[in-house]
């Protein structure tokens, strides 16, 4: 479905992506994981017309596309879910799910028409806000949430999830699993950003491993990937014990896979994780 | 918001969520109602003391004595909620009634002359905009410079003296400088239309919407790729636009162009803007509030008439209300935001009896 190929993206003298290629297939979860710097913001900001670079190309369902910025990439189907908070605090919840051009009737808009139209998306992720709360007034995981209906609703046919989970509690996080298989059921392709590596392996149908700025792991099959060759292949070498490149600050704890998705493998990542990777959460 | 719905498909681990029912939020309290209560609570008390106060003769005049800053101050609202500000809307005031009688001194059409002084208005904020965006400035000091440009336009093209050789017979000084309807003046029912207006555009509209997401978080609208520039640029020219209708009016009521009028005013319609719930911060405001604020200020200056204060002393006691109002107002909706938090804490909660 979307195919970027050969991206390059410099900073300063920085390298952030040197020729980096990722393909996204309709109907599978692809992870992209990496150390810090690696290039993985870079990649998916490129990716959903945040940055553009200074070489290679994208493809959207083999037509090449160049997007002047977010909004053009969402008005042809690729909508990003930040890892900063990108909520309106001071607007309330409805108007934070269509920010960039709320239904109108008459000429103004129509809130009975934002929540016919947000019903499904809530419903679907499972969740009933205030809708009339200025949205600064949720906690920080439901403002996320917030964040994923936003992007939903604009029907994208790639959604990047970055970090998603980062300030989620283990409910939502599994709620969030749930709904990324769903939309994946549907033909949705999505992209999955994340440091903690079991919710990668749980969560994603292939993987792709990025390590100073180019491809170390073409989007293999998450199924054929232990977590210790993730691991080497990020770091360039074998995890030394306790100092893992996936520690999460902080967050949740506990190893378990929060849901398995029907048919697919349930790891178990406590058996599987490297002593000290820093993997759990 | 994390209350599930019964027909999650993935339950929360606790459990305890998957069967609370559906509740609705009553919408909260609008942020107008402090400020109008006080507005209304300030008029009574006045009238307590002061039995002819609240006579309507004296209200109308209060109110009509209110309606040029309370106009400015309307615009305002949008440039606030912006995380900007139009320091020149004073300037721009006095530019435009001396455009105006300028012009109609000149064989113009008065209004046609009108006409030319709000689009004038709508043009120069509309400037103030696409500097403050383009240059990267802030536009306090954008503002700041041409609100001394325009009264300095206003200075020279008058000469320093008042233009008073009108047509008084004209239509436009009889409508709206003279004029009333129902007994209100019409420069009141103006006031009341732009509020009406501006609170529908700004609570109703795209625009205000992206006036306040802007506003609330820059960062997010740059990244989502909402048309910051343009909006900015929108926002100034709608905030001059209301200075140039207050121009108008007063053009009309006072029958003269005087290129002094307006000192200060500006400061003035900050602080309405403020005291009736536009914080500096941006991200959200009120039309209404604006207007409530202005009505404040203007019952002040008023009362202090009727309670004899010495004229000297009534530039000071206002500030004092500035600073009482401005101070409260944060108290206030401290107050309010503890309450609706509970509340949303309450309708978050499983376990509380719908």
């Amino acid at each position: 479905m979307l195919v970027a190929s050969g991206l390059v993206k410099h900073y300063g003298g920085v390298t952030a992506l040197d020729g980096v290629g990722i393909t996204l297939d309709a109907g599978e979860v692809h992870a992209l994981v990496g150390e810090n710097g690696a290039g993985k913001s870079t990649l998916v900001k490129i990716i959903s017309g945040v940055v553009r670079p200074e070489g290679g190309a994208i493809e959207l369902d083999g037509e090449p596309v160049r997007f002047a910025g977010a909004r053009q990439a969402a008005a042809q189907g690729v909508a990003i879910v930040s890892q900063e908070l990108m909520t309106y605090d001071d607007l309330t919840v409805l108007e934070n799910l269509f920010p960039y051009g709320a239904p109108r009737r008459r000429g103004l808009v129509s809130t009975r028409e934002m929540r016919r139209l947000a019903a499904p998306v809530l419903e679907e992720l499972g969740i009933d806000p205030p809708l009339h709360a200025r949205a600064g007034e949720l906690p920080l995981a439901d403002r996320q949430l917030l964040e994923i209906c936003r992007a939903l609703l604009l029907e994208p046919r790639v959604l990047i999830l970055d970090e998603p989970t980062s300030a989620l509690p283990r409910e939502a996080a599994a709620r969030l699993a749930g709904v990324t298989w769903r939309l994946a059921e549907r033909g949705l392709a999505v992209l999955y950003i994340s440091h903690f590596l079991e919710e990668v392996m749980r969560i994603a149908t292939r993987v792709t491993v990025l390590r100073d700025g180019r491809v170390v792991l073409p989007g293999a099959g998450a199924a054929d990937v232990s977590l210790d060759s993730l691991v080497t292949a990020m770091l360039g070498q074998p995890a030394a014990h306790g100092a893992g490149p996936a520690a999460a600050p902080g967050g949740r704890s506990g190893t378990e896979p929060a849901a398995a998705p029907p048919g697919r493998r349930s790891p178990s990542p406590a058996s599987r994780s490297p002593a000290g990777c820093g993997t759990s959460r | 918001m994390s209350v599930p719905k019964p027909s999650a498909a993935a339950p929360p681990a606790n459990g305890d969520g998957g069967a609370a029912p559906r509740r609705r939020t009553r919408r909260p309290v609008p942020d107008e109602a402090g400020v109008v209560g006080v507005l209304i609570l300030l008029v009574l008390g006045v009238g307590l003391f002061q039995p002819d106060f609240l006579r309507t003769g004296n209200l109308l005049t209060t109110a009509h004595n209110s309606v040029y800053v309370g106009l400015m101050a309307l615009g305002m609202v949008f440039a606030l909620a912006m995380r900007e500000v139009d320091l020149s809307v004073g300037g721009m005031y006095a530019m435009g009634v001396v455009v105006g009688a300028l012009l109609i001194r000149d064989g113009w059409n008065t209004w046609l002359a009108a006409l030319a002084v709000l689009a004038l208005s709508a043009l120069v904020g509309a400037l103030n905009g696409a500097v403050t965006t383009y240059l990267r400035l802030p536009s306090f000091i954008v503002t700041l410079a041409t609100a001394m440009l325009l009264r300095g336009v206003g200075l020279a093209l008058a000469e320093g003296k008042q233009i008073t050789d009108l047509p008084q017979g004209d239509a436009l000084f009889r409508v709206l400088g003279g004029g009333e309807l129902l007994g209100v003046p019409d420069a009141v029912w103006v006031f009341v239309l732009a509020v009406v207006v501006l609170t529908v555009l700004f609570t109703r509209t795209r625009f205000g919407a992206r006036v306040r997401a802007i506003g609330s978080n820059p960062e997010a609208a740059e990244f989502g790729g909402l048309p910051v520039a343009r909006t900015r640029i929108a926002a100034l020219a709608l905030s001059g636009l209301m200075a140039g209708l207050a121009a108008v009016l007063a053009l009309a009521f006072f029958i003269a162009g005087d290129p002094t009028i307006g000192q200060g005013y500006e400061l003035t319609a900050i602080a309405a803007a403020i005291i009736g719930g536009t914080p500096l911060k941006g991200g959200t405001g009120s039309v209404l509030g604006a207007a409530a604020g202005t009505l404040i200020l203007g019952a002040v200056t008023a009362a202090l008439v009727f309670f004899e204060v010495p004229i000297n002393w009534t530039t000071f006691a206002t500030g004092g209300v500035i600073l009482v109002a401005v101070g409260a107002a944060p108290l206030l909706r401290r107050v309010r935001d503890v309450r609706d938090l509970r509340a949303v804490r309450d309708l978050r909660s499983p376990g509380r009896n719908p």
